[in-house]
């Protein structure tokens, strides 16, 4: 059998942690390789030092028996290894063929063909069965659009190994599906591609083997007809999850949080109403464009609404905004936390105690021991990962890095009264949501109202005590839970059944 | 296993201790001076070292201020002509008989007026600081030349208005004094306070502070006044230590200014704005000027020497860092 890809023995340090302990993979001629493993089990760090973006401490690389080392990616790709990775490096002011052949332009004497790029980036799509806007600056166009661009790059340059780090994160099915069958094709053609996704069915469907990594060792390679989903968790984490979705029963109080009729001033809400009670989780469920992340938003008070009221404890709001959503409990964990919820350069304490800042000031001196303390204290309460409170935020791993986007909130013991978490399982893994998940049952068993955004349809259902499903910029309606499906659920949002309105 | 465990965290400290490399910029000061010490034996004499620090008083008072405003994101491209504005308008103001106190306040608004309008034209407004800046910038040079007609104020200064450039307390010059005072509070203000934490957080990441809840505008605002009112307070004690409002005096502290400040990134704190760092791209540059300066050379060589070392300098440091 072949090799054409041999990993041996790998081991990389950061600063005060070790990412990767002596970890071996090997990729065969024509083979999907899954990669799986909880946040910080060292996936995308060994992705990294594959396509050479970072050198190991100890251990090489071969390719086709030959040991190589890669300074750059550059080196990487003319050697036939292409990544898309997990966080988009896309320059977002140029268009999509302007990304595609970045670095990679067809030109003559230095003067770009872009007639040649077009006709040659139209060939893979039609390939891939995909259809994206590649005249437009990657800016406008969604996360779905903007990672099938970044296939495009990586496949343009005609890979032997693919690395698709967490591809399907912000995919529909049917992209997904696309994906999918272009995967075989390049597997069929002779490629091989290394899949890390968080979602194993993916990964049970697609690879032929899968390699489990945790705590930047590798714990196996499993031949996918040995292996079981379970079983792969159980690797992952070391412990059996039982309940998935781990569902908190407790019977709802008054209503904190009501918004009526709500629209925003740029159009992507047009008529929508959510009401939260205390103790109640209420899912929002919606297509991609649905207006979903604009209306929950505008229920923090970031973004300005042009009709309709927000209503907190009883009271109209005025001039709603986020200082007053704050000073009145109410809170919003972002769907793009790194751009809009985590302060990556600073550390991990800092990231914490940014909000509660005052609490632990006295005439705006910032009390460091209390910060310290009550750090370490969230960072325990949360299960951080690595525990150091000076850690820089940006070295900490996705599901990480969610935790600490949202412990800013309970710092200092805080209790606010409504959370709302959009999108709060995306890029994390298995054992990391359901963390999340008993967080979110556990402020909701103390009292506070939850919001919960999700594009996982089972993770709504699951969690949810009611759920409020939008439709192109309005709500068309609220499901309590005895009556949930999936299919009356997705009708809702697909505009074809008009539930009961409220 | 035992022994792996313990080669590997071993391993990290040898790791972390490559974080020595953010003192880079510090090694390349040291060096330069080692150098001019060997190089002219009048470098190191206990005066020299003190007329050093004299001489950079005034451009670290003004880099301290553009500091915090870069800390936000925001350049101040005005403090060259805040600081000249100030200058010629405290000394014209005492040639005309008018109290120390008015004249020294009057000075120091120049820097808190630039501030406001400046940060109006940049939060409020939403223009880009550089363009914002460059252009009130403009405005304060002609006014400053329309003030004094581009000829310098001098004469009649009260005899105590040069303490504050050339007078001295329990044996220490007074710029040298005001420029600890400015260096401490704006170091404890960064890395103490909340309102130094919320600065660093806006130049950051601006949507995460936002929806974090800061008041971004409020920051920013503040820390682009603070840069006008350090570069006022740079004029006057200037003004005070050339004995004269020069309108152009202040000029070279925009390029000084913002050199020290980027200098300063690539240390302490490499990638922010810190005042440390600036401490050293002051005396980096101080250093350079007077040494150069001690070995006699011609203006234009001294120029070019100035830009080659600081160059070399940084150089030295940021090589490292990478990968």
């Amino acid at each position: 059998m072949p090799c054409l890809l041999e990993v041996k023995g790998i081991t990389k340090a950061f600063p005060g942690s070790l990412a990767l302990q002596n970890v071996d993979l090997d990729l065969n001629q024509g083979e999907i390789h899954g990669l799986v493993g909880a946040n910080g089990a060292g996936k995308s760090t060994l992705v990294k030092i594959i396509t050479g973006a970072l050198s190991p401490d100890r251990g090489q690389i071969l390719i086709d028996g030959k040991e190589v080392s890669f300074n750059d990616p550059r080196e990487a790709y003319s050697s036939g290894i292409s990544i898309v990775p997990q966080e988009s490096n896309l320059i977002f002011y140029f268009d999509g063929i302007e990304n595609i052949f970045l670095g990679n332009e067809a030109a003559n004497f230095g003067i770009i063909d872009r007639k040649t790029m077009e006709s040659q980036a139209k060939r893979l799509m039609e390939q891939l069965g995909v259809d994206v806007e590649l005249s437009k600056p990657v800016r406008e166009l969604n996360p779905a659009q903007r990672k099938l661009i970044e296939i495009l790059r990586a496949l343009n340059y005609n890979p032997r190994i693919l690395i698709l780090d967490e591809p399907t994160a912000a995919m529909t099915k049917n992209e997904t599906e696309h994906l999918f069958s272009v995967m075989d094709k390049l597997r069929k053609s002779g490629s091989s591609i290394i899949f890390i996704s968080h979602y194993l069915d993916e990964i049970l469907r697609m690879c032929d083997r899968i390699t489990i990594l945790k705590d930047g060792k590798k714990v196996a390679t499993c031949n996918k007809e040995n292996v079981t989903e379970p079983e792969i968790v159980k690797m992952m984490i070391n412990q059996d999850i039982k309940n998935q979705f781990p569902k908190v029963q407790v019977s709802p109080g008054k209503v904190i949080l009501e918004a009526r009729n709500v629209a925003t001033a740029d159009g992507t809400v047009i008529d929508a109403s959510i009401d939260v009670k205390e103790s109640e989780i209420i899912g929002i469920f919606g297509l991609v464009g649905a207006g979903r992340t604009e209306f929950v938003e505008a229920l923090f008070g970031a973004r300005r609404i042009i009709k309709g009221d927000i209503i907190l404890n009883g009271k109209v709001m005025k001039n709603y905004n986020i200082y007053r959503a704050i000073g009145s409990g109410v809170t919003l964990i972002p769907e793009d936390r790194l751009s809009n919820a985590l302060f990556l350069s600073n550390s991990v304490m800092e990231n914490l105690s940014m909000v509660y800042l005052n609490t632990i000031s006295r005439i705006g001196v910032i009390n460091s021991r209390a910060e310290v303390k009550n750090s370490l204290k969230l960072i325990d309460n949360l299960n951080i990962v690595p525990s150091y409170p000076h850690n820089i935020v940006n070295n900490l791993s996705g599901g990480n890095k969610q935790k600490v986007s949202f412990g800013k909130w309970l710092f200092g013991n805080r209790k606010n009264k409504v959370f709302i978490f959009d999108e709060p399982t995306e890029g994390v893994d298995v054992g990391a949501k359901v963390e999340m998940y008993n967080i979110i049952g556990k402020l909701a068993s103390e009292g506070a109202g939850i919001i919960l955004v999700s594009s996982d349809i089972e993770e709504v259902i699951g969690l949810s005590d009611r759920i409020m499903v939008m439709h192109e910029g309005y709500s068309v309606g609220t499901i309590n839970r005895e009556n949930f499906s999936q299919e009356k659920i997705l009708s809702m949002a697909m505009g074809t059944e008009v539930g009961v309105r409220k | 296993m035992g022994v792996n465990t313990k080669k590997i965290e071993k391993e990290i400290r040898i790791n972390k201790n490559s974080s020595l490399s953010k003192y880079g910029t510090v090694f390349a000061l040291l060096a330069v001076i080692v150098i001019f010490s060997v190089i002219s034996d009048r470098f190191m004499a206990p005066d020299n070292l003190i007329n050093i620090l004299r001489q950079i008083s005034t451009l670290t008072i003004v880099a301290v201020g553009l500091t915090i405003c870069m800390a936000t994101n925001d350049f101040d491209l005005s403090v060259g002509n805040v600081a000249g504005l100030a200058g010629v308008l405290t000394t014209g103001l005492l040639v005309t008989q008018h109290s120390m106190l008015f004249s020294i306040a009057a000075g120091l608004s120049v820097g808190v007026i630039a501030g406001l309008i400046n940060s109006f034209l940049i939060t409020f407004i939403g223009i880009g600081s550089m363009i914002a800046t460059l252009g009130t910038s403009s405005i304060i040079l002609g006014i400053n030349f329309g003030y004094t007609g581009g000829r310098a104020v001098y004469g009649g200064l009260p005899d105590f208005f040069y303490f504050f450039g050339r007078g001295s307390l329990f044996g220490i010059p007074t710029p040298i004094i005001i420029m600890a005072i400015v260096l401490i509070t704006a170091y404890f203000l960064l890395n103490r306070t909340v309102f130094g934490r919320y600065v660093y957080a806006v130049g950051g990441n601006i949507n995460a502070a936002r929806l974090s809840g800061i008041r971004v505008r409020y920051y920013r605002s503040i820390a682009i006044i603070i840069s006008g009112i350090t570069a006022a307070l740079a004029g006057i004690v200037l003004a005070s230590r050339l004995g004269s409002g020069q309108p152009t005096a202040g000029q070279a502290f925009l390029m000084d200014g913002l050199g020290a400040v980027f200098i300063g990134m690539t240390t302490i704190k490499p990638g922010q704005p810190n005042i440390l760092g600036t401490m050293v791209g002051a005396f980096i540059i101080g250093v350079i000027n007077n040494g150069l300066n001690l070995l006699g050379l011609p203006f234009w060589v001294q120029d070019i020497g100035k830009g080659v070392i600081m160059i070399l300098a940084v150089a030295s440091a940021v090589y490292r860092n990478q990968k």
